[in-house]
């Protein structure tokens, strides 16, 4: 998202919005200059860090998914260091990887003879799950539970993870032999499919140039933000951003599209629009603004809504589809701005 | 909208009609009041939709203003201008009658809606202007315009109502209805006082009334203007205006008993040149009467009070005419088995000219304008004519009634020649001159102007209808024109047309002659009746088809069945008036060639022959068949003598040229004669009992007085003619428009049988589909303008509203963009927009966002000043001039589907 002009977008803006469009933007610096050419995968995942959302990156193994991970998981202070919870946490699923190896477990303590819990990587702030198809269904589902609840139950006792709980998965699209493809349950929890390319030819010249400056990291020379203000910016997205009824009678709209369609069997679901609420609010946040435009409706909704069809057979790809249902939808909205009010 | 501010748009819609048609009617057709109702709808939709909108009072009252002018601005490019040409005069006309009335009525009514809703003052405007269309109607009674709207006139005549009533009524009704509308719709807003203005213009339309008086009804309006004129005036002064000017004139016939007296206004096409004007030097082919140089013509008293010769010396001269040529003519009349004039017939004494005479007065001083006739007169007697005198050959068949004949005449030198017309077109040969003068090809004016209905089937013995309208009588040194009403003179005429039973004062001797009844019906308007022969008497009859015709007469006629050979042996002493009226008819130019000429002719007769008058005649009509050629390209303007002109030069001339000469002619043998004016229609026109007359047919003949018969046309029909042939009858037509003469009109319709239910619904059917096609093009017309309107208002309303700028500065933004082709696509969000074009109009992005912070902000986001929206409007205007070449702004400009497009 360019940030050129901003200016007038916000022309009464809360402190509480400014803060959060203050650590949004730290957030987007300091990302950009550890993943080059990423733009818009970028902005989603902090789309979806604000909106309390989780990531689904399909993508090629080498394409920044870990780098884009950690430097988000970089760019976060832990301002309560006495908890037990990290930045970032990396697991790489396997076939053989069992749940208490994503949520922990309780280990006898000999010396102490007691037992004692030891977290999983699944307490942190970030999580990065790679390649989260590779793993029988039943540690998916321990996962799954941690993302939709933020609390994990190991050994009959229910934990609360951390509030700001960010996973980003990632699956290859390719390589799909021996794996667990995720059912359409539960990619619906993942707020963002996010399909990736490879980065354009300038981008990945830019890369090599720059290749020692990138893999030092960005350091310190950027502000990080805190997790208590990541937070905050969450909370202020949901109150402040402001959402016209317009905008929601366009995400009706749109599902209705989507369910009227010949082309999907199955159309988008309510929750995908309880989701997307939030979501679209933050990406308004991102963009400088105060209230949801058609714009945020337009950029997002081939990432929330794509991987929740069920396509008719022949149909082409999801995001043909959703482009398509969201033309009448998006059309209606824009005229909408000519009529008088 | 709900049931009741629907139903009150309706009633204020029906109030405005209603005002509208009183405030119209006197001087709007009926295709103009439609225009003005739909205008009136269109009006308040208009006005409805300003009034919700964020327009400013002045900015509406300001295009009110601009529509009403425009609507004349319009109608003027559309008549005035190649538009018309390309669309036709009726389209041209009709649609300008559209933009006219509807748009004035659209703006008006428009403006007051939106304006009337706003500000009591306006309100109030309307209020009184309602109120006074109810007294307005009133006023355009004192222009005596009442008839207007025909339609609602003749509905009024036939539910036995004045219309003036009728007419009150609705304007009355509509300024009640409006009243009592604003009073419900603005209870507690208006003042109850204001309904005060109803009777105060009601009783001021009442005052006025009774100051300036209501005036006669139509009819007898029109019937008293015409006695006005005759008065005053000859009923054909040319001088004067027609009465009325049929809409058709253009094209069409004039009413023809002006035609042949157009001299006085100078500038008619007629031959007699202008009174008093220079003769100019005698023309060197003059055909002169060497052997006759007696001037006794000059001593012919001329009792014409009009000229200004001021010659008026009666002097009858009770000669007998034509003694001496007579012997010669009377056997060749015997050789050609017709019956010899019988002696004891002979004329005695017509009070005529006086041959004998001659050299008496021979030295008379004529006055100033006479002055130029001894010098006519004087190199006529040099050159030796063309024709030879001996060449007249004409004293073969003097009865011989037919110029039709197709028996050629004894023993002239020439044949007829190849090109001799046809009967129809040699008798009619000077009829086209009116044309010709006009338009100078034939064919133009072949439009029908009337049709004739014949009770009988009498076929006139000269295969050609004389329907005779009027008559000239009397010489006024330079050519005959018709008398003065109260002269005493052609007292037969009727002289105005029949608003009842009229009758000739004059009839004809009917004992020759016999009643053909009829009717005519006339599709270009006449100031004067005509019907076949010698009117004996008209009555008005209901119009047929007020669609097709003026108006409709019945009439019945004394026709003469007599053939020429039928009419020797009668006397010709003149009509039935006083001697000193009766040498009215026998006075003729005292230029000396004429009676060389006339004697020339009688010694071509037999004896008998000659001593009779329709025998003396027939000589004079055969001298002209023989000598005259019809050429309606001739007019012998400018001489002090057209006639002179044309009889003594080369002979080239058309029906009033004949007319004249054969009229001095007859004159001066003692004939009482006058020229007859009207149509001539060949008997071969006529179809069934319906005879279709057309413009080129008026004509103007010589008529010679029979005792016992009454007036007689006797007109030469050259045998050589060069005009071209008249167009034929077109059998469609003529068929058509006798079948619609032949109609009852609707008023008097019987009760109806069902297959008269659809023949009576067809026309209603066409004019509702004609009504609807007009509709048509009046809404494509003004979807045209409206398009263009609307591209100007999108262009310039962020400059004309103080509110809603965020939507309308967008708009005029993305309406200019989307001119130069960089408009947004559908389902293309405003910002990927703007983020579209931002490379041509950086502007646009954050006009874009402020644009959609209004539309999806909340509330409370922070107004932005209208300088700036305007500032980015202009911005965005400026840059992308910048970038996009002239051409495509122009086209742009050009391009009707931007306002759509703008989206």
């Amino acid at each position: 998202m360019s940030d050129e002009h901003t200016a007038p977008r916000i022309a009464k803006g809360s402190s509480e919005l400014d803060a959060a469009r203050d650590v949004v933007k730290r957030i987007q610096r300091r990302l950009r200059a550890a993943v080059v050419g990423r733009d818009t995968v970028v902005d989603m995942v902090i789309v979806a860090l604000i909106a309390d959302g989780h990531v689904l990156l399909e993508d090629y193994p080498g394409s920044g998914k870990t780098t884009l991970a950690k430097a988000l998981g970089d760019a976060l202070t832990d301002d309560r260091p006495d908890d037990e919870i990290v930045a970032v946490r990396r697991i790489q699923f396997t076939p053989d990887l069992l749940p208490g190896d994503v949520t922990g477990s309780t280990i006898f303590d000999p010396n102490t003879q007691r037992f004692f819990f030891r977290p999983g990587p699944i307490f942190a702030h970030v999580l990065l799950a790679d390649e989260i198809n590779r793993t029988s269904p039943k540690v998916q589902s321990a996962l799954l539970e941690a993302m939709a609840e933020k609390q994990t139950t190991i050994d009959n006792q229910t934990r609360k993870l951390d509030e700001l709980f960010f996973v980003i998965a990632t699956q290859n699209p390719l390589d799909l032999a021996g794996t667990f493809p995720l059912p359409a349950a539960q990619l619906d929890r993942f707020l963002f499919k996010i399909r990736m390319t490879h980065i354009s030819r300038a981008a990945e010249l830019d890369l090599l140039q720059r290749l020692d400056a990138v893999q030092a990291g960005v350091g310190d020379s950027m502000p990080r933000v805190s997790r208590t203000e990541v937070v905050d910016a969450r909370h202020a997205a949901r109150t402040v951003v402001f959402v016209a009824p317009a905008i929601k009678e366009a995400l009706v709209d749109l599902a209705e599209e989507t369910r009227k369609s010949e082309r999907a069997l199955q159309g988008v679901s309510t929750r995908s629009l309880v989701l997307m609420i939030p979501a679209l609010q933050a990406h308004a946040l991102l963009s400088g603004r105060d209230f949801v435009s058609a714009d945020d409706l337009e950029t997002l909704a081939p990432f929330v809504f794509a991987h929740r069809l069920v396509l008719a057979p022949g149909s082409g790809t999801a995001e043909e589809v959703v482009a398509e249902c969201l033309k009448r939808p998006l059309e209606r909205l824009a005229r909408a701005s000519l009529k008088r009010a | 909208m709900t049931a009741r501010p629907m139903l009150r748009l309706v009633l204020r819609g029906l109030a405005w009609s209603l005002a509208i048609v009183a405030l119209l009617s006197p001087f709007a057709g009926m295709a103009d009041l439609l225009a003005a109702l739909t205008g009136v709808a269109a009006g308040l939709a208009v006005g409805e939709l300003a009034l919700r909108r964020a327009v400013r009072s002045r900015w509406i009252a300001v295009g009110a203003v601009v529509a009403c002018l425009l609507g004349p601005v319009i109608a003027g490019v559309l008549t005035d201008t190649f538009v018309a040409r390309w669309l036709g005069p009726g389209l041209a006309l009709s649609l300008a009658g559209w933009a006219v009335f509807g748009v004035v009525a659209t703006s008006f009514v428009g403006g007051f809606r939106a304006l009337g809703a706003r500000h009591d003052t306006a309100r109030g405007l309307e209020a009184v202007l309602l109120a006074a269309s109810g007294a307005s109607v009133f006023a355009s009674h004192r222009d005596g315009a009442v008839g207007r709207p025909l339609a609602v006139a003749d509905l009024a005549w036939t539910l036995g109502m004045d219309p003036r009533t009728l007419l009150f009524g609705i304007g009355g009704a509509a300024a009640l209805v409006l009243l009592a509308l604003l009073a419900v719709e603005h209870v507690g807003r208006i003042r109850r006082t204001a309904l005060l203005i109803v009777p105060v213009v009601l009783a001021l339309g009442w005052l006025l009334v009774g100051i300036a008086g209501v005036t006669p009804p139509p009819d007898l309006q029109t019937q008293a203007t015409l006695k006005g004129e005759d008065g005053d005036l000859p009923r054909a002064d040319p001088s004067k205006p027609p009465v009325d000017v049929p809409p058709q004139a253009g094209a069409g016939a004039p009413p023809p008993e002006a035609e042949p007296s157009g001299g006085d206004g100078g500038e008619s096409p007629k031959p007699h040149g202008a009174d008093g004007a220079d003769p100019g030097a005698p023309k060197p082919d003059d055909r002169g009467q060497p052997a006759s140089p007696k001037d006794a013509d000059g001593a012919k008293p001329t009792p014409d009070a009009q000229g200004q010769d001021g010659g008026a010396k009666p002097k009858p001269v009770g000669q007998p005419a034509g003694q001496d040529g007579a012997a010669d003519a009377a056997p060749d009349a015997q050789d050609a088995g017709q019956p010899p004039p019988s002696a004891d017939r002979s004329p005695r004494g017509g009070p005529s000219n006086a041959r004998a005479g001659q050299g008496s007065a021979g030295g008379t001083p004529k006055d100033s304008t006479d002055e130029q006739r001894p010098q006519d007169g004087s190199p006529a007697s040099k050159p030796p004519q063309s024709q030879p005198p001996e060449s007249k050959p004409w004293n073969g068949k003097p009865p011989e009634s037919k110029p039709s004949d197709p028996k050629p005449p004894d023993a002239p030198p020439e044949a007829p020649p190849p090109d001799a017309k046809p009967p129809e077109d040699g008798s009619g040969g000077g009829a086209p001159s009116e044309e010709q003068s006009k338009s100078g090809s034939a064919g133009q004016n072949a439009q029908p102007v009337a049709v004739v209905l014949l009770d009988d089937d009498f076929e006139p013995p000269t295969e050609l209808w004389y329907l005779r309208q009027g008559a000239l009588s009397v010489f006024n040194g330079h050519r005959l024109i018709p008398a003065a009403p109260d002269s005493g003179l052609d007292r037969d005429l009727i002289g105005a047309m029949p608003t009842a039973a009229v009758g000739s004062d004059a009839p004809p001797p009917m004992d020759a002659r016999f009643q053909l009844t009829g009717s005519v019906a006339i599709l270009v308007d006449h100031a004067l009746p005509f019907s076949p022969d010698f009117p004996v008497s008209y009555a008005p009859l209901p119009n047929p088809d007020p669609s097709r015709f003026l108006r409709a007469w019945s009439f019945s006629s004394a026709v003469n069945p007599l053939g020429f050979e039928g009419m020797l042996g009668h006397t010709a002493n003149g009509p039935d008036v006083s001697p000193e009226l009766r040498q009215t008819y026998l006075t003729a130019p005292t230029d000396p060639r004429y009676r060389a000429l006339a004697d020339e002719i009688v010694a071509g007769l037999s004896a008998s022959a000659a001593a009779d008058p329709m025998a003396r005649a027939l000589g004079v009509k055969r001298w002209l068949d023989d000598h005259m050629t019809g050429d309606s390209s001739r007019r012998h303007e400018g001489e002090g003598d057209p006639t002179a002109d044309f009889l003594f030069g080369d002979l080239h001339g058309y029906c009033v040229h004949g007319a004249h000469a054969s009229v001095y002619l007859d004159r001066l043998l003692g004939i009482p004669s006058r020229i007859g004016t009207g149509y001539a229609v060949p008997a071969s026109d006529r179809r069934g009992s319906s005879l279709v007359v057309r413009g080129h047919q008026a004509h103007a003949w010589p008529e010679i007085w029979l005792d016992g018969i009454g007036w007689v046309a006797v007109d030469p029909t050259p045998r050589e003619i060069v005009d071209p042939p008249s167009p034929p009858l077109d059998e469609d037509v003529a068929r058509q428009l006798g079948e619609l003469a032949r109609q009852t009109p609707p008023a008097a319709e019987i009760p109806p049988t069902p297959r008269d239910w659809l023949r009576e619904l067809m026309p209603a059917l066409r004019s509702v589909a004609v009504g609807l096609w007009t509709i048509l093009r009046g809404l494509a017309l003004l979807a045209v303008i409206g398009v263009y309107l609307g591209k100007v208002w999108f262009a310039f309303c962020p400059w004309m509203l103080q509110a809603a700028l965020p939507r309308v500065a967008y708009r005029a933004a993305l309406h200019r963009l989307t001119s130069v082709g960089l408009g947004r696509e559908v389902g293309e969000s405003r910002e990927r927009h703007a983020r579209r074009v931002a490379a041509v109009a950086p502007s646009m992005m954050a006009l874009t966002d402020a644009h959609v912070a209004s539309a999806f902000g909340p509330e409370h986001t922070l107004p932005i000043d209208a300088q700036t929206w305007r500032a980015w409007v202009r911005a965005v205007r400026r840059e992308s001039a910048a970038t996009v070449p002239w051409w495509r702004r122009a086209l742009g400009w050009i391009d009707p589907s931007t306002p759509f497009r703008t989206r």
